[in-house]
């Protein structure tokens, strides 16, 4: 099942922005995902180690790839196509639960920081009706909400 | 595999609430239910409304967490419910159930993404930070509340209304 790739320390798996159709298994080695990857906004999302899996969203649609995956040392990738991924996961029931876990997972923080910012929009202008001046809390989090804005 | 078990719910019958903690999730059979944030309080929030073979409580069971949300029955209702020995079987005997559900987690992630980078970008458009300290301005005022009424609307129609509706965490609000 899946195709063996070796990567070297420092080889770029995909890019961001780039269409794909496949997700990786670590079979050995490590694994960092970026946005902006090599320009002065690069920002590290996750480092993964052998076990792992990602580049599993542009299986459901294939879609574009969200980061960049670079390898940080040299690395062995099993690489599993939209075609086969059915398949590997009625053969790996275990990974497949931790993959769901940790989607659901994401989706929960997802969820949570989405309100966050809106619930900052909404205090906001709830502020500047009725005069009231900003808390340096609220300052905080527009701030880093400016900051998430700046990874896209 | 075994036959799943049956629950009936009367209308206006809870089936679980916020923080509860029970792993299992429900596949509906007839009737409607509607998924709440403050259920019975001034700041109830309907996240979204469920038909028949749509399914909702997915993420507790995966995760082991307790309830985001409140699950009322807006008609009578007849649910299959999904324990988590069930689940691990049904990855066995009809594992495109489960894909399935993993698949539409994944689109939930990625259209959220979208959104939650979008209101930031508006945000950061809009709310320009050195004028925050001296938030007088009416034209970025204007443009404000044009903003926020986008995000009334999109929290309860783009991001409230996920496929199951128990994925919000709004008490952050």
């Amino acid at each position: 099942m899946g195709n063996m790739l070796e990567v070297k320390q420092g080889e770029i798996v995909f890019c961001e922005g780039q269409s794909g159709a496949s997700m990786y298994e670590i079979v050995s080695g490590k694994i960092g995902l970026y946005k902006k990857y090599d320009t002065e906004k690069q920002v590290e999302i996750n480092k993964l180690e052998a076990g792992a899996n990602f580049g599993e969203m542009a299986i459901i649609d294939e879609d574009k790839r969200s980061a960049t995956a670079v390898a940080l040392e040299d690395t062995k990738l099993n690489e599993i196509s939209a075609e086969e991924f059915d398949t590997y996961i009625k053969e790996n029931p275990k990974k497949f639960i931790d993959m769901m876990k940790n989607t659901s997972a994401r989706l929960r923080r997802l969820s949570s920081d989405y309100y966050v910012a809106c619930g900052a929009a909404k205090e906001f202008v709830a502020n500047q009706e009725s005069g009231k001046p900003n808390s340096k809390e609220l300052m905080n989090k527009l701030k880093a909400i400016a900051e998430i804005s700046n990874l896209k | 595999m075994a036959a799943l078990t049956t629950c009936t719910f009367k209308k206006g019958e809870i089936i679980f609430n916020v923080g509860d903690f029970e792993r299992c999730m429900y596949v509906i059979d007839s009737g409607v239910v509607g998924i709440y944030a403050f259920y019975g309080t001034d700041k109830e929030i309907e996240l979204t409304k469920l038909e028949p073979k749509r399914y909702f409580g997915e993420m507790g069971l995966i995760e082991s967490t307790p309830r985001s949300a409140t699950a009322v029955a807006l008609a009578d209702c007849e649910l299959l419910k999904i324990t988590e020995d069930d689940f691990q079987e049904l990855l066995k005997t009809a594992p495109d159930v489960i894909i399935d559900i993993y698949k539409n987690l994944n689109r939930r992630v990625k259209e959220l993404s979208d959104d939650y980078i979008e209101v930031c970008n508006d945000i950061t458009t809009y709310v320009d930070l050195e004028e925050l300290y001296a938030p007088s301005k009416e034209n970025l005022w204007t443009k404000i509340k044009k903003l926020i009424e986008h995000y009334d609307k999109s929290s309860v129609s783009n991001v409230y209304v996920d496929s199951q509706g128990n994925a919000v965490s709004v008490d952050k609000l």
